[in-house]
């Protein structure tokens, strides 16, 4: 198993738990974390990451505890992108999706950023400055970055060993319609080449559509759900976690979720 | 490197030999070659502080904006170099009250890195709230934690015999003097030098810092030890300047924009561009007071480069999104 949270603990300030109990595998595949604002989605990504220790439990990655993986080292399997990303210098696009080599340093980064660039469709914005771009603009940046990241091509090397895991803040928040259908094919590309993701969303029909798995969190930080996507994210389900009914319509050949405002 | 930073680098080199063709020749009010004894007893000597000092600040400068992704940060703002004047007072004031005389000591480095030291993690321990640090607050609290520094030095100078006031005094002046012993330039100088290679070393390190720090943490930056190490470096690098010159400001602000804006922003080009453009800089300023005789006398090198660096500080204040 590529990564898995066995009886999560976590809290910021002794007695004032975030995430309480948590348990569940993530495999390869598209994994989406979907709860109501503060039930520690994104904090959640961060313990996944190891940049926060667990309270109790812990998080295995490759039979080691993550937050004890040196970062050099798991930088080589996993990747993040933040909810809002930062970039304090003025680099250009090309500059910012290269620093995610920094781990890898040798000859394939330059092929690996252009790959990660091309994928992204930023081609055309490749030598403007990052500080110009849009936020959408700029989620994609972060994307293409984390894709140079665990580049795999040029190395000659598996895919899949070391597994890639990307962790995934509200990749989309920021994007248009046709770039978050782009980036979300991208992520489903990525998950068929053995990739796991990990991805924190709020549309839930998005959610819906690219997850193969999902994590339902509750307000108080427990886990309501974990498996399908299609059995996590039921009305019924929803209900019980954000306090608002939600319709299931029938739209082709999958449904669509609406929050319901009848009474 | 890219070749604009190399470029960059070149032109900082030609204008750092072009500084010290003029500091050679520079008299009071005029240019004039100077005889073998006056080169070496004297212009050798200040030539080498200044370099030394114009490139430890501009060094020391690039590391700290890093540090703190804050463009604005500079170590006389930040309080860094009053402290370590603070640190050389409070040494030599337990010397005398222990022993009853004033005792010189050549170089005091450690206790000048020690007040150093303690400056910077005051302001940045102080200008953080919820792990948040506010660009302008840090400044804010930067100066005001030099202003004490520098009233509580005075207020210690005063409890000092005469001769101990006009020892320290050049500590808290800012002018380069060319009696320092030789003992004292060549070790702030290899120090200043080995320090410098560590930050051009850091430099890929610092442009994955320029990202969140979880995202830098998830590219492989170990952010922790980054900061330790460049936080060491940028007392270290201030202290010397303190025990060379005394407080000397906005070198450390004016060279590493400069160097960005000529060779692009990765950090192995600015901190080897700062630091050329730094020691061009001072030994620059340097023959400016050396040339410049007013009625009192000659004008102290960090009074130049305070009317400088002050405005330009101003711009880049006014101009809201310093990086982008």
């Amino acid at each position: 198993m590529t990564l898995r949270i066995e009886s999560l603990t976590f809290g910021f300030r002794p007695g004032k738990a975030v995430l309480r109990d948590v348990s569940s595998e993530l495999p390869p595949g598209v994994n989406v974390i979907v709860g109501p604002n503060g039930a520690g989605k994104s904090t959640l990504l961060r313990l996944l990451l190891g940049a926060l220790r667990p309270v109790k439990g812990t998080i295995i990655h490759r039979d080691r505890q993550v937050h004890r993986i040196r970062p050099v080292e798991r930088a080589r399997s996993i990747a993040y992108v933040s909810q809002r990303p930062v970039v304090a210098a003025a680099f250009t696009v090309r500059e910012v999706v290269r620093l995610g080599r920094y781990a890898a340093g040798g000859p394939a980064d330059a092929a690996a950023t252009e790959r990660a660039i091309a994928r992204m469709d930023l081609a055309e914005q490749a030598n403007e400055p990052y500080g110009v771009l849009s936020a959408g603009q700029q989620q994609r940046v972060a994307l293409a970055r984390a894709i140079a990241q665990l580049d795999r091509t040029a190395s000659g090397d598996s895919l899949t060993d070391p597994p890639r895991v990307f962790l995934l803040d509200e990749p989309f928040s920021a994007m248009d319609p046709a770039h978050v259908m782009h980036a979300a094919r991208v992520i489903r590309e990525l998950a068929e080449e053995g990739a796991t993701i990990v991805m924190v969303l709020h549309d839930l029909n998005l959610a819906r559509t690219i997850g193969h798995r999902a994590l339902l969190l509750r307000g108080n930080g427990t886990l309501a759900c974990r498996g399908s996507v299609e059995e996590c994210l039921s009305p019924v389900l929803l209900e019980d976690v954000f306090g608002v009914r939600f319709r299931l319509i029938a739209c082709e050949d999958a449904g669509v979720l609406v929050p319901s405002v009848c009474r | 490197m890219s070749p604009r930073a190399v470029r960059s680098i070149g032109l900082f080199a030609t204008a750092l030999l072009a500084a010290v063709c003029l500091r050679v020749l520079a008299t009071s009010g005029g240019l004039e070659l100077p005889s073998l004894i006056v080169l070496r007893e004297l212009r050798a000597p200040a030539l080498v502080s200044a370099m030394t000092i114009g490139a430890a600040l501009a060094v020391a400068g690039v590391l700290l904006q890093a540090l703190l992704r804050n463009p604005l940060a500079e170590p006389w703002m930040l309080g860094l170099l009053s402290g370590a004047g603070f640190g050389v007072v409070v040494w030599t004031l337990a010397g005398y009250l222990a022993s009853g005389a004033i005792v010189r000591q050549e170089s005091p480095v450690i206790p000048a890195a020690a007040g150093a030291f303690a400056a910077l993690g005051l302001v940045y321990g102080l200008s953080q709230r919820r792990g948040l640090v506010d660009p302008v607050s840090l400044i804010l609290i930067g100066v005001v934690i030099s202003v004490i520094a520098h009233a509580a030095s005075q207020f210690m100078q005063a409890m000092l015999p005469d001769s101990g006031l006009a020892l320290y005094r050049r500590w808290l002046m800012g002018g380069i003097s060319a009696d320092t012993a030789w003992g004292t330039i060549g070790l702030v100088a290899g120090i200043t030098f080995a320090c410098i290679a560590i930050a051009a070393w850091l430099g890929p390190s610092m442009d994955a810092a320029s990202l969140s720090d979880d995202e830098a943490r998830s590219v492989g930056v170990g952010l922790a030890r980054l900061r330790i190490v460049s936080f060491a470096l940028a007392g270290i690098l201030t202290a010397g300047t303190v025990l060379l010159a005394g407080p000397i400001g906005f070198v450390g602000l004016i060279c590493p924009h400069l160097a960005r804006l000529l060779g692009g922003p990765r950090h192995r080009g600015v901190v080897i561009g700062s630091a050329l453009a730094g020691a061009a800089l001072l030994v620059l300023a340097d023959a400016a007071a050396q040339m410049l005789v007013l009625r009192s006398g000659h004008v102290p090198v960090g009074v130049l480069t305070a009317i400088v660096g002050g405005p330009l500080f101003i711009v880049l204040l006014r101009r809201g999104r310093w990086l982008a």
